[in-house]
């Protein structure tokens, strides 16, 4: 793929199309907003672009969009102050009928979780929770626990050792696990 | 305790199955006996099922375009505007001169009722060619001389919308206004009174103080009135003319700040992260509130430039949804004789399009020429 993508215009759009909703999905799971992720995830292609002669395969091609993304997600928060503050969540939502996110959510025993009149706000108390981690932990965290990647493509995505990883890992599930205590 | 403290931040990683045998076999020694560990440990795996089963982001569906047209150098492909934000005050001067031109000589049986407020410059352009009184105009015949005011649907994206919309906007007028060779002009010129109650803004718009006016007729879902409508006296051109400067070109370093440039002040903005989660509707004309909204909308980021001695903003909300895919935007407006009405719509994603559940609180800032009439909303 990196072979037709350095050939030219169909090859480089086929390997857009593979890649930009992972992309956009994590840069979207670092920045909290949709927006942002958009302008992160065209800014992630431009570079991809102008850098794919220097890839040299060290890792795979995905692991190093995932660097590119954190890399210029990472700027973004930068440039935006004021946005480490959790978002005010939402109030609760009292609707019925409405099939919620916890009734799609087996417990670990398989029987199904019924919080559905909360569920809107999990989402929110979520994505928030992960807002308000510092952003070496959210990224680890976001990168393991949602994109699946293992410990040593997270260490080359984040240019850290695998060690460091883990550290933040723990730190991270740990903070996080405090900020939805009221919903573990 | 010094158990908990070298086994409770194992407690995670056992709960994915990460650990070696040897860390695995002292947290279930330790788990045998500390009920705190076996409680955190059960909160770990909800909390990784629980993340592992997040709905995933759905993005823009133009978002594959977005990056090619980004890596291609061209500006951003933007669904086209909504035929009234193709509107301008001068362009509207340049249509209603044609309309001065061409159909008085055609209907001297009319017998304007309102002297229309005709921009000075414009005034001049058509003096000389016009008997007194000047202005006899046929709003409806406007609307078809012009050709603004017939498509009215289209569906908008759900995307952010940047300004390079304008750059037909402002193509467009100024083609409406270098072919009648009218020079911009500025302000709003006034209706016909015959001409109709409920005609578009495309038309025109009476320069009249609002106090001046009797109580807004009420419509449906009204959702507020203009709090503070001021007489138009000020011209709006400043709309047009920002709108005609150039977009920079989208050079890789300037690429983000073209939705925000200072030149561009015209436009819209638009997003999924409004700080209410309940619907709302408001015109916002004072400089302060539109920076404490702003600042709520897009934390950290600077306020564009909004000229509010000429223009106004509305600030749509569209309350709390349960997927991406829906937006809010102003879809008309709509002159009666004694208000102007914003019409707006919340549409949702496209028919058959698959959502992630993932809670969105739509909004758009769009601006608009200062209304000389009190405002009322309608949601369509």
């Amino acid at each position: 793929m990196v072979r037709e993508a350095l050939a030219g215009d169909p090859g480089f759009e086929k390997l857009v199309r593979a890649y930009e909703r992972m992309v956009f999905r994590v840069s979207f799971r670092f920045l909290n907003d949709e927006t942002d992720a958009l302008d992160v995830t065209q800014e992630v292609f431009l570079r991809v672009h102008r850098s794919l002669a220097q890839f040299r395969g060290e890792s795979s091609l995905s692991t190093w969009i995932y660097a590119i993304t954190a890399n210029l997600s990472r700027n973004a928060l930068r440039s935006r102050k004021n946005r480490g503050k959790v978002q005010v969540l939402a109030p609760k939502e009292t609707g019925e009928g409405r099939e919620g996110f916890w009734d799609k959510v087996a417990d670990p025993k398989g029987e199904r979780v019924t919080r559905s009149a909360e569920s809107g706000d999990l989402n929110l108390a979520i994505q928030a929770a992960l807002e308000a981690l510092p952003p070496d932990y959210r990224e680890a965290v976001v990168l393991r626990d949602m994109e699946d990647l293992d410990y040593q493509e997270i260490a080359e995505a984040l240019k850290t050792e695998v060690g460091t990883v883990k550290s933040r890992i723990a730190r991270g599930r740990a903070m996080l696990r405090e900020k939805l205590r009221e919903w573990l | 305790m010094r158990d908990c403290q070298k086994i409770h931040p194992l407690l995670s990683f056992y709960a994915e199955g990460e650990l070696p045998p040897d860390e695995k076999n002292q947290v279930e020694e330790h788990l045998k006996v500390c009920a705190e560990a076996r409680r955190e440990l059960e909160q770990y795996r909800r909390q990784r099922k629980t993340l592992i089963a997040l709905p995933i982001p759905e993005p823009p569906r133009d978002l594959h375009d977005r990056i090619m047209s980004r890596l291609r150098g061209a500006p951003q492909p933007l669904p086209k505007p909504h035929p009234w934000l193709t509107w301008t005050p001068w362009a509207l001067a340049a249509a209603a001169a044609l309309v001065v031109i061409f159909l008085h000589p055609l209907t001297p049986g009319n017998k304007p009722e309102v002297v229309a407020q005709l921009p000075k410059a414009f005034e001049e352009k058509t003096s000389t060619n016009l008997p007194q009184p000047a202005a006899q105009t046929s709003t409806t015949g406007v609307g078809q001389n012009i050709g603004l005011n017939t498509e009215q649907t289209r569906k908008r994206d759900t995307s952010d919308r940047l300004p390079n919309q304008q750059m037909a906007f402002a193509k467009k007028t100024k083609r409406a206004t270098k072919g009648n060779e009218v020079e911009p002009a500025a302000g709003y010129i006034a209706k016909d009174q015959e001409a109709e109650k409920t005609k578009n803004l495309e038309v025109a718009m009476a320069n009249q103080p609002a106090a001046a006016l009797p109580p807004a007729e009420s419509s449906n879902k009204p959702m507020m009135m203009n709090k503070a409508v001021q007489s138009a006296g000020a011209p709006a051109a400043d709309l047009a003319l920002s709108a005609a400067a150039p977009l920079p070109q989208p050079t890789e370093g300037a690429l983000r700040s073209i939705g925000f440039s200072k030149e561009i002040s015209a436009s819209t903005w638009s997003g999924n992260n409004a700080p209410v989660t309940a619907e709302k509707a408001e015109l916002v004309t004072d400089p302060e509130v539109f920076k404490q909204d702003w600042q709520a909308l897009r934390p950290g980021e600077t306020p564009p430039d909004v000229d509010f001695t000429t223009q106004a903003v509305v600030y749509l909300a569209a309350g709390q949804q349960p997927t991406p895919g829906y937006s809010v935007h102003v879809s008309n407006l709509e002159e009666k004789t004694e208000q102007l009405v914003i019409h707006y719509k919340v549409e949702g994603p496209a028919a058959g399009t698959t959502t992630a559940q993932l809670l969105t609180r739509p909004w758009s800032l769009q601006v608009i020429p200062k209304p000389s009439k009190p405002v009322q909303f309608q949601k369509d």
